[in-house]
């Protein structure tokens, strides 16, 4: 069954010198109890889509254009009440920067039972011990203390655990990680990336995972959308994105052939997209792609491709997608 | 498993330990030295930095020496304020008053009187005794007095004059009236008679001669004294003495009124002591009232309703004697039991226990003392003196500070109060909602900016000043102070939550799916209420000193209720620049200790809040 549905999702922001269009015709869809990587570069419009699931928006913000499914549900248009409902306890998010995503005058247990007091209707007592075994379920060694301590006290690590441990501890649905393990280590990111699975397979949680970091895409992810300015331009399930398929994306090509490998050759430089993602208020006609593709014809420039299946679950958003094995 | 159960219990050893020696600071027993280090909130490590700041201990005993002095001390010495005493204006710093000359018990008491701070005495060998404080020189007896055998002493306010064995008057002290001095037209009338008493009133000196005739010289312009009809003169038996008007008994038992007519005191004498029917043994007079004990041992009292003179205890014995201080009355009955009544503004009527066995009173204005069958004093109460000395209406600077420092802290607070609740307020909603209302309340907070103070609290004060009671004046103070000082911290608040509003956790809360109001009121404010605390410390010492710096201009709190800015007022005249430093240096100091410990107390907050800052 399909958890959640996005259709033709557009985001805008008002500003003064002109829309910027963050989210531009997304659509996405996520089975129950699979993780789905969106994977872009920096102001391609991950988080915003993120965002708007839970339709924590700016002030200049809203949906224009599109319906967001949940559950069979559709919760583009719900009223602010219902949607404080739905937060945290079927839809929760963590972020990215675990050291400031806490508030730092009150310690752990306060905020996570705050969380399980508003949905959960739980006593203060309640609430304290579901804590503390939230914590003892990310793997956080001493929970008691842990339960007592204010966030400055705590690593970057811990905190992002803590954080887990208050997203999951409605037992939600569906978790948005926005980046979670950018600001941390890499051996803590192993941890926290692990961990992330164990609770999955534990509680049967769908993931979104939001990341820039194909490695860790690899790692979590079931299947994966590709974003470039606000558009998703190509889905498929991981392993046709990183081998078997066909076709790819020719951005998808870039982001892959600009990972460095083991077995490249030391001497030869690393192939890299050039230019950079155009700015949101001066998007390019036809192709967004366009202007930095290798293979961007006068078609390219002018029109713009659609969303076509290459294969039944593999969507690219080209007119001419890269054949494998071709370069 | 035991290894375990071993560090536990030595742990639970230790912990026992050291909450014996820290007084149980360690609380929680369960958690290791390392741990306990570990949890504090932020709150408290604000408090630990904030205490272990020195600057802020100088602050914190400051301001707790200040606010006892003034809410602690003022429970103890409660004020009147509209008291005034023009005998006691402007007297120096001193106490003693009363700690009388244990030498003159030796020979015997012949004559106790006070003047306004200091006593004189006589003995029964005609030694001078003086203790208490010296006002106007008339403490120091001069050396032709200490030489000659006195015979008797008289002794007015501000000045003493003494009676030798030869009938020679000498006067010393304040002689603006040349009181000190037998003027040339009475020693012209004295050359075939004797002088044998000398009386002494408020700047004004008389002599009786053996012709009964009295003779009155000083300061008679207002009184009168010096009028002496012509039908008393040569009756003339005894004399009291008193501010506007003297007591003459005369040799037909008549007691008539001298000076100033038409008052209480000399209007109502009842007849049968006017007309000597009734036998007067003994007399006392005090402002403007009299006594009178008659021969079967009951006293008769009449004058002014003033201090609550006519309310005369009930007596069951026969009195013996009675004495007459300035605002106070008394009778000695027989089992020698002091009977006081009057005002108690400085304890005269607070007769203490050792004045058991009295057998006479000796009482002037503010100074009694209680003298037994052997003529000896065994007690001795009052006006014990000024530790701070007093103001130009006669009232006590040290009690005026503790009363006049609740007010300048009163209105400082409640001033605070008004301002942040307005400031938090605005600066809040500001930040929160954002848009035209926060462009609204912004430019309604320049405009408050642009208000210049103190000529608006200048033509308020004296526009509805005048309609209003000082109590009420004092009010408008603090709603005015407390009207305009907002915008600063309106602003503080707003930016803060501007900051706050913006950080991490806020978006994590929103996606928890906490409410947006409590979001607000919850999370961010208590992360903005620490700046405004330390604001509100700041602006508290502002608001002392404007609320002193108003009233030293006259334009806030009303005299008679004290602060500390209208005490300061009295700096205005030179004389009291100059003359009477207690009046002046003392408030000031006052408010510079209270300004200063707030100010010290604010920074160090601040610095504890923010201890990045101090690094700079």
């Amino acid at each position: 069954m399909k958890l959640l549905e996005i259709n033709n999702l557009h985001t805008y922001f008002e500003t003064k010198r002109g829309l910027i269009k963050a989210v531009n015709g997304v659509t996405l869809s996520l089975e129950e109890g699979r993780t789905l990587g969106i994977v872009g570069e920096s102001g391609s419009g991950k988080s915003q889509t993120a965002m708007s699931i839970l339709k924590l928006f700016e002030k200049n913000q809203k949906i224009y254009e599109g319906e967001i499914k949940f559950m069979g549900k559709n919760i583009s248009d719900s009223t602010a009440k219902e949607m404080s409902h739905i937060r945290g306890n079927d839809i929760s998010m963590i972020f990215q920067e675990p050291m400031t995503s806490l508030n730092p005058i009150f310690t752990v247990n306060r905020q996570i039972s705050e969380v399980l007091r508003l949905h959960q209707g739980m006593s203060k007592k309640e609430a304290e011990e579901q804590s503390i075994k939230m914590l003892e379920s990310v793997k956080i060694a001493n929970p008691q203390r842990v339960n007592k301590s204010y966030p400055f006290e705590l690593s970057g690590g811990m905190r992002q655990r803590v954080m887990i441990a208050m997203a999951l501890a409605c037992k939600p649905k569906l978790l948005i990680a926005d980046e979670p393990t950018t600001a941390l280590d890499v051996t803590i990111q192993a941890q926290i990336l692990r961990l992330m699975n164990d609770l999955k397979a534990e509680t049967g949680t769908s993931i979104i995972f939001i990341t820039h970091d194909l490695g860790v895409i690899n790692q979590m992810a079931d299947d994966v959308a590709v974003m470039y300015c606000g558009q998703v331009v190509e889905t498929a399930p991981v392993d046709k994105i990183f081998q078997k398929s066909e076709y790819i994306h020719p951005y998808t090509e870039g982001l892959l052939t600009s990972i460095p490998r083991l077995d490249s050759d030391p001497k030869k430089r690393l192939d890299a997209i050039p230019g950079a993602v155009p700015h949101p208020l001066n998007l390019p006609k036809g192709c967004k792609f366009a202007p930095r593709c290798k293979y961007a014809t006068d078609k390219c420039r002018n029109e713009e491709p659609e969303l076509k299946a290459v294969s039944p679950d593999h969507n690219i958003r080209c007119f001419f997608p890269v054949k494998r094995g071709d370069k | 498993m035991n290894d375990k159960k071993k560090e536990n219990a030595f742990q639970k050893f230790g912990h026992s330990l050291k909450s014996l020696f820290s007084g149980g600071f360690f609380g929680r027993k369960q958690l290791n030295v390392l741990e306990e280090e570990e949890i504090q909130s932020p709150s408290k490590v604000i408090m630990k930095n904030f205490l272990h700041n020195r600057l802020a201990q100088i602050g914190i005993v400051g301001f707790l020496f200040i606010f006892s002095f003034t809410f602690i001390g003022s429970m103890f010495y409660p004020m009147d304020p509209l008291y005034t005493e023009p005998l006691l204006q402007d007297i120096k710093p001193g106490r003693g008053y009363l700690s009388y000359d244990e030498d003159l018990n030796k020979a015997g008491v012949k004559d106790i009187q006070s003047g306004a701070t200091f006593t004189i005495a006589l003995d029964n060998d005609g030694k001078v005794y003086s203790w208490g404080q010296n006002l106007e020189g008339a403490f120091d007896i001069p050396s032709e007095v200490t030489d000659e055998t006195i015979a008797k002493i008289a002794v007015g306010d501000r000045h003493a004059l003494a009676l030798t064995k030869n009938g020679e008057v000498i006067g010393w002290g304040y002689n603006n009236f040349n009181q000190d001095q037998l003027p040339f037209e009475v020693k012209n009338r004295l050359f075939d008679q004797k002088v044998v008493d000398i009386f002494a009133g408020d700047k004004y000196s008389a002599v009786l001669t053996d012709q009964k005739k009295l003779y009155v010289w000083g300061s008679t312009m207002t009184n009168h004294l010096d009028i002496v009809p012509d039908e008393y003169q040569g009756h003339i038996k005894e004399v009291r003495t008193s501010t506007y008007n003297m007591l003459l008994l005369l040799d037909d038992g008549r007691l008539v009124p001298l000076g100033v007519s038409g008052s209480p005191l000399t209007d109502n004498i009842p007849k049968k002591i006017a007309s000597g029917e009734l036998k007067v043994k003994d007399y006392a007079m005090s402002f403007r009232n009299a006594v009178v004990l008659d021969d079967q041992g009951k006293i008769h009292v009449w004058g002014s309703t003033d201090n609550g003179l006519l309310n005369v205890p009930k007596i069951k014995e026969k009195v013996i004697s009675v004495a007459g201080a300035k605002n106070a009355l008394y009778a000695v009955g027989e089992s020698g039991k002091v009977y006081a009544w009057g005002s108690d503004a400085l304890k005269e009527t607070n007769v203490p226990a050792d004045a058991k066995g009295t057998k006479k009173v000796y009482a002037s204005y503010f100074q009694m003392y209680a003298v037994n069958d052997d003529n000896k004093v065994i007690a001795s109460w009052g006006n014990n003196g000024y530790l701070l000395g007093t103001d130009g209406t006669g009232r006590d600077v040290f009690i005026r500070l503790m009363h006049g420092g609740k007010v300048t802290l009163l209105v400082g607070v409640i001033a605070v109060l008004i301002s942040a609740f307005i400031g938090v307020l605005i600066g809040m909603v500001s930040g929160f909602k954002g848009g035209w209302l926060d462009n609204l309340l912004m430019r309604l907070t320049e405009i408050i900016t642009s208000i210049p103070f103190m000529p608006l609290v200048i033509t308020l004060s004296s526009f509805i000043g005048t309609q209003m009671s000082s109590d009420n004046k004092m009010y408008l103070i603090m709603v005015i102070l407390g009207l305009l000082s907002w915008p600063p911290l309106a602003r503080l608040v707003r930016s803060q939550i501007l900051i706050e509003r913006e950080k991490d956790f806020v978006l994590a809360a929103r996606a928890m799916g906490i409410k947006e109001h409590s979001i607000v009121l919850r999370h961010i404010l208590p992360n903005v209420i620490s700046m405004a605390i330390v604001d509100m410390t700041l602006n508290y010492a502002i608001m002392m000193l404007q609320e002193a710096a108003l009233s030293f201009l006259g334009f806030g709190v009303q005299p008679p209720m004290p602060s500390w800015g209208n005490m300061l007022n009295a700096a205005q005249d030179s004389t009291v620049i100059q003359y009477y430093w207690w009046q002046w240096i003392l408030p000031a100091v006052c408010v510079l200790i209270a300004a200063l410990s707030v100010n010290l107390i604010g920074n160090a907050l601040g610095d504890a809040i923010d201890p990045k800052a101090n690094e700079k």
